[in-house]
């Protein structure tokens, strides 16, 4: 197993991980798309609404706001010792008192806690008017993606197969060079080489139109890994997912030791 | 023979050459010499002339071809172009005039000006003006084939959307908001010109076309959860009950008032919770099935005798509640007054749809399909690029179907969103398909629009690469939420006993005569007789065996006896259905005499 | 999570797993097939809206839960590699 960074941002890493099984792979994505906490409102409490937009409208844009918080100081609601009120364990309220006319941001939200408040200040939420106002307290507790998707902490997760192309000597027709949309194959003195192999996207057009049957395009077992973060950094995410499939492991076993005796 | 002449379907009298006539005619219009709103027709082969003014008639506007030249010429293109002059002056000119579907029998219309030759006599405006506004919204129609270009005409106008700016003031019986419409990427230019884009009804999908687990098959639709929870297709439902406060003659009125108990009909101190002293709900309140929305009391019934003795008529209870099978928060309150001093009150209530299985969804091309499955974001396939689809389509939706429109346009929407642009698909003219397959190509993405995908569950690639593409997909108003109904027992006619119609008053589904044939051909006979009986209208009379007529039961005696024959010796119990006693009694208020011939069962 | 035995025998046993869906299974499956003695490994979902998923495992003789334990102790290895290159 090998990991190489391609690109290393706090909120977007791209890795190549060479053989490993799919299982894993795949399993990695699923956990960090489904199965890492977050924080995101899942209750208002509207006091005043006079603006043009329904309650339900505004809670359900309220809900999608991505909220920046440290996961590991709140427990989830129904495994709470409060029992699944609302404590401060558990929940984060965020307040809202606005008069129009103004367009509403997120970043006019004011949270109870300093730490827990929306990663990006400017998405819009309504617009009010001359004479109109919202009065709002959201309540913001962990979930994960596979509540709903507000509680996805990434917005793209995925992979793909950095494939083996071998080139054999060929009549240099140029009809693959021409052939391929990612133009990743160029012709370097009698051959035929590829220039930017993390580039191909497996779509087989240059075998198809090779006469030769010079071109081979396989699969392989290394992938090249992309995940863009929101509410926390890219690494993190990464290391809690699979933190989470261990434990899933870890929990079977010890499950299993009192059934096998 | 003389060729008779029809004015608006009355024969008004004949003529020696019809031709002759209806071309004076139209050269009599085009002059402005007669109206403009006259359409005449020639049949040759019935021999008729028919001459049509009234209103109402759908007519489209034609240039008129005299020896295989257009009457609009090229300097009244550049004074148009200009200002100068208006669509009205080509008209009053006679360059320009609109025929209706009778006079277009007579009509040889070229679509191009390079086409024409000197027996035309009429040149289209502009292809895409052949069609009506539904079938122009379609993109790429030519290249469906018609009856889906039909179906799809036809679903535009289910579809839900953006309806008008208003909607906060009106108080429609029905009415429907969809919450994120979009304007399509793959327009044309009918919908251009009708404003489309100002209202509406649809939103853009990225959607991939699969076979996937089974869920789809027989046009059902996979979406994806995420997409859903982001608010794909969510859309709000508006029903206004309304009830008015009547002042009768003699002085009695209704009231707008929470009931009391000594109301009759009253139905508990809890039923009325939501209503505010004037008898109305207040806004935002949830409401649910049977819940009181306006509380409404009327004078007691004027009837020809008092029940029992002569008492003191209470006031009864009149109120309007909810449907037996809705919910929702009451969105408004009007409260209106006439001159004549009685109000109405109208409640509007909003029920949030988000969709869900049974939910219909439509491309514009007659591919409509209900949702079949809702699959989590992770189990959905990706692209390499991390795409995830919002929906999944069945192949075998396409073939026989031939909606290659359908096809054309998700590579059409694809190209539209790469470039940052909408993509013109007007009938007959618009872009061409090697044109957009180019433009992916450039993007870096194969030209035939499929993509490398892999499946969410195993990881693995898929074999084969997916056709996947962006396409504008509709909500129709057909709902499942509207129309999930159950009933086991239930309220049943007055007339003739047999359960209620429709959902809304929790009717019984109709055992028709197709499916009777089903039992008849199974020899369920029992069942049949069950079905029809039992679980229907089934009664027991009593029938005299002398006459035939149906005996009556004297409750003192205890005994039943024939009131024709006056002898209570030959009464058997005969079981048949209430409806059948019920055409007994017609017959006998028409005077004949229907007469049962009674038989031991066999 | 929470492990039910539904059957057991000398060399196979099946097992429902509720609580869990594809994201651990699949990746369980896959090094059940890889460890030594296991024959039939498969997880089985019945319908994505209802029900419990399902774990079958049959081997040549070996003791199955004793697999299944080592097909996690593999998974939680490999995490630690990971854990430790990234």
């Amino acid at each position: 197993m090998e990991v190489e960074y391609v690109e290393d941002r706090e909120d977007k890493i791209v890795f190549i991980i060479k053989n490993v099984p799919v299982a894993l792979v795949n399993s990695i994505r699923r956990a960090i798309i489904g199965h890492v906490p977050t924080m995101a409102v899942d209750y208002i409490n509207v006091y005043m609404n006079t603006s043009f937009l329904y309650d339900e409208m505004l809670a359900h844009r309220i809900g999608l706001i991505p909220l920046k918080a440290d996961i590991d100081k709140y427990n989830f609601q129904d495994k709470c010792e409060c029992g699944g009120e609302g404590c401060p364990n558990c929940q984060v309220s965020l307040r809202l008192n606005v008069e129009g006319p103004k367009t509403v941001y997120s970043g006019d939200f004011i949270s109870d806690d300093p730490e827990v408040k929306p990663v990006y200040d400017n998405i819009p939420v309504v617009e009010l008017y001359e004479g109109q106002q919202l009065m709002i307290e959201a309540v913001a507790r962990l979930g994960t993606g596979k509540e709903h998707a507000k509680w996805k902490p990434v917005s793209i997760c995925s992979y793909k197969i950095i494939p083996k192309i071998e080139i054999s000597d060929c009549s240099l027709c140029k009809a693959c060079v021409e052939a391929c949309p990612r133009k990743i194959l160029e012709i370097k003195g009698e051959k035929i080489v590829v220039n930017d192999i993390l580039k191909c996207s497996m779509c087989m057009e240059c075998v198809k139109v090779c006469e030769d049957n010079a071109i081979k395009v396989e699969e392989t077992d290394n992938y090249l890994f992309t995940i863009e973060s929101i509410s926390m950094p890219a690494k993190e995410v990464l290391k809690r997912a699979i933190n989470i499939l261990k434990n899933k492991a870890v929990e079977m076993n010890e499950i299993l030791k009192h059934i096998n005796s | 023979m003389k060729t008779r002449v029809y004015v608006n379907g009355a024969l008004i009298g004949f003529c020696d050459d019809g031709k002759k006539l209806a071309e004076e005619i139209r050269e009599l219009r085009r002059a402005g010499k007669i109206s403009g709103q006259v359409n005449v027709a020639y049949y040759a082969d019935s021999n008729e002339v028919r001459i049509n003014t009234d209103a109402g008639r759908a007519r489209r506007p034609l240039i008129v071809v005299k020896n295989g030249k257009p009457l609009v010429t090229e300097e009244h293109i550049e004074l148009l172009k200009k200002g100068e002059i208006s669509f009205e002056d080509l008209v009053l000119e006679g360059a320009i005039e609109f025929l209706d579907a009778e006079e277009e029998e007579n009509a040889y219309i070229a679509v191009y000006e390079d086409e024409l030759t000197p027996e035309h006599t009429h040149l289209e405006l502009c292809p895409s003006l052949i069609v009506g506004i539904c079938t122009g919204s379609i993109p790429y129609p030519e290249h469906n084939a018609s009856p889906r270009n039909t179906m799809g005409a036809a679903m535009i106008k289910q579809s839900l959307g953006l309806p008008y700016s208003n909607l906060k003031w009106r108080a429609d019986t029905r009415g429907h908001l969809l919450h994120y419409p979009q304007i399509p990427i793959v327009t044309t230019d009918t919908q251009l010109e009708i404003k489309f884009d100002e209202r509406p009804a649809g939103q853009n999908f990225v959607v991939a076309v699969i076979s996937y687990e089974g869920y789809n098959i027989e046009d059902a639709l996979i979406f994806n959860k995420g997409s859903i929870e982001r608010g794909i297709g969510r859309s709000h439902f508006f029903r206004t009950y309304e009830t008015e406060e009547m002042r009768y003659p003699g002085g009695q009125e209704d009231r707008f008032e929470i009931p009391g108990a000594d109301i009759s009909g009253f139905r508990g101190a809890e039923a009325y919770a939501h209503l505010d002293e004037d008898g109305l709900v207040h806004p935002e309140t949830e409401v649910g099935p049977d819940d009181v929305l306006i509380g409404k009391t009327s004078p007691p019934r004027f009837l020809e005798e008092p029940s029992q003795g002569i008492s003191p008529q209470k006031r009864r209870e009149t109120s309007v509640t909810m449907r037996s099978n809705e919910k929702g928060i009451v969105d408004a309150v009007f409260l209106m007054q006439a001159e004549s001093g009685s109000r109405l009150a109208k409640v509007r209530v909003r029920d949030l749809r988000i969709p869900e299985l049974g939910d219909k969804f439509a491309s514009r091309h007659g591919q409509k399909g209900v949702v079949g499955l809702i699959v989590p974001e992770e189990d959905m396939p990706f692209t390499e690029s991390g795409i995830i689809p919002d929906m999944i389509i069945n192949p075998h939706a396409i073939p026989s179907r031939m909606t290659v429109g359908h096809v054309l346009e998700m590579i059409g929407g694809k190209v539209g969103c790469l470039e940052g642009r909408r993509i013109d698909a007007t009938i007959f003219y618009g872009e061409k398909e090697k044109d957009l397959r180019e433009i992916l190509k450039a993007y870096g993405f194969n030209h035939s629009g499929k993509e490398v995908m892999y499946d969410g569950i195993t990881g693995k690639k898929f074999v084969v690469d997916i056709f996947i593409g962006v396409i504008y997909y509709q909500k129709l108003y057909h709902m499942v939420s509207s129309k999930l109904h159950a009933r086991s027992r239930g309220p049943v006619q007055v007339l003739t006993r047999q359960p209620t119609e429709g959902r809304a008053r929790k009717g019984g589904l109709r055992f028709g005569e197709m499916e009777r044939d089903v039992l008849i051909g199974h020899g369920a006979a029992m069942l049949l007789k069950d079905r029809l009986l039992e679980e229907s209208d089934k009664v027991e009379v009593y029938v005299c065996g002398n006459c035939g007529h149906v005996a009556t039961y004297d409750f003192r005696r205890g005994t039943a006896y024939c009131k024709v024959c006056d002898d209570d010796s030959n009464i058997h119990k005969v079981e048949m259905s209430y409806a059948f006693k019920l055409l007994l009694d017609e017959l006998k208020s028409m005077m004949i005499a229907p007469r049962l011939i009674l038989e031991d069962k066999a | 999570m929470d492990v039910k035995v539904v059957e057991i025998g000398n060399d196979y046993v099946k097992l429902i797993v509720k609580g869990e869906d594809h994201t651990f299974l699949n990746l369980l499956q896959h090094y059940l097939l890889e460890e030594e003695g296991v024959i039939i490994a498969k997880y089985n979902i019945p319908h994505p809206l209802v029900g419990e998923p399902e774990l079958y495992v049959k081997t040549d003789g070996t003791d199955p839960i004793e697999a299944i334990k080592r097909a996690n102790e593999k998974i939680v290895k490999v995490c630690d590699e990971l854990l430790s290159k990234i």
